[in-house]
């Protein structure tokens, strides 16, 4: 009895009622890593050391659906679509100032600990306020001069979602 | 029985030419596609060439824009590329740019195209550009957003400005 239903799992009759539930599963898989969870490889060491270069992760596009990100949330940002997108972590929001003094992070003139950044270059950017309906994001990676790191404002409507794990 | 012959052969000849007309027939934004599928075939480079090579390529390149065109890309690798630009100076860009780098790779994704006007398109695209080093060139792998515009002028598609959206603004 068992084995006839091993063998039932592993090789199904080709029937009416198995080809829908193929297409069934073929559409929902289609949908959901199209739509909802995107699967993307992280190309760079912008992220290092929370994610490494050539690691495989998703993008939950619901994660943003019913609250704005938060600060320190890592976000995906897009480019022109959702073929490329940018790793970043949210540090200001909306109205806040940021700004970097000799590697620290400053938020509305306070210093701000950031445990995930293992090393700082001695980065100094003067104060600046963040645009409505922004968020001011940076990478974990500070190892490098401030030159050589893409960061900065974006708005809201950019972030595709954040990473499932 | 006699006259089927010639309706058969019109028609055969229709067909062939409907069939024709679907495969080779481009919209405008087809059109606009493969010059940017072109456009990335020109500014690749596999391997070292000489200075006729690189001489034929800039040229080919440059002629796909208009003379002259914008261009406004303030963060290169390479140099700050801004301003207007004449056929002349985009080839002797793409001379020095390609004399820089062993290997160049151009990618284009997310390729959105509007027409505000019959003959100019608004193109939406992500450009990788991955370069391996010789000489004093800098290995680099970018990622840009480009907002375009392409003029049509006696029906080809030409490059008119590209200009490098800010997508994060320090």
């Amino acid at each position: 009895m068992l084995n006839q239903h091993i063998r039932n799992f592993l090789f199904p009759s080709v029937n009416r009622r198995f080809l829908i539930r193929a297409v069934l599963v073929a559409a929902l898989a289609f949908i959901l890593f199209k739509f909802i969870l995107i699967p993307f490889r992280i190309n760079g060491r912008s992220m290092a050391p929370t994610y490494a270069d050539g690691a495989l992760n998703f993008c939950n596009t619901l994660s943003y659906a019913f609250s704005p990100p938060e600060r320190f949330d890592i976000v995906a940002v897009r480019l022109a679509g959702r073929s490329v997108m940018l790793l970043k972590r949210v540090v200001g929001l909306a109205g806040e100032t940021v700004a970097f003094k000799n590697g620290r992070l400053y938020i509305n003139g306070e210093q701000t600990q950031e445990p995930y950044v293992a090393v700082a270059y001695d980065w100094t950017l003067a104060p600046r306020r963040v645009k409505p309906e922004h968020v001011y994001v940076v990478g974990d990676n500070r190892r490098v001069p401030m030159g050589q790191h893409h960061f900065g404002q974006t708005p809201v409507n950019r972030i595709v979602g954040a990473p499932l794990w | 029985m006699v006259k089927s012959k010639p309706l058969i052969l019109i028609a055969a000849c229709l067909a062939l030419g409907l069939i024709g007309f679907f495969i080779f027939y481009q919209t405008d934004a087809e059109k606009i596609r493969s010059r940017l599928a072109d456009l990335s075939e020109r500014i690749s480079k596999t391997e070292p060439e000489n200075e006729l090579m690189a001489a034929g390529h800039a040229k080919k390149i440059a002629d796909m824009f208009t003379d002259p065109c914008v261009l406004e890309i303030p963060e290169t690798p390479y140099r700050e590329v801004s301003g207007k630009f004449s056929r002349q100076d985009i080839r002797a860009y793409a001379m020095s740019g390609r004399a820089r780098y062993a290997q160049i790779k151009l990618a284009l994704y997310d390729i959105s195209i509007d027409f505000p006007y019959e003959t100019t398109a608004d193109v939406r695209l992500t450009a990788r550009v991955n370069a391996g080093a010789e000489g004093n060139g800098r290995p680099f792998d970018e990622f840009y957003e480009l907002a375009c515009q392409f003029q049509k002028i006696e029906g080809d598609w030409y490059i008119n400005r590209v200009a490098a959206v800010a997508v994060l603004e320090k």
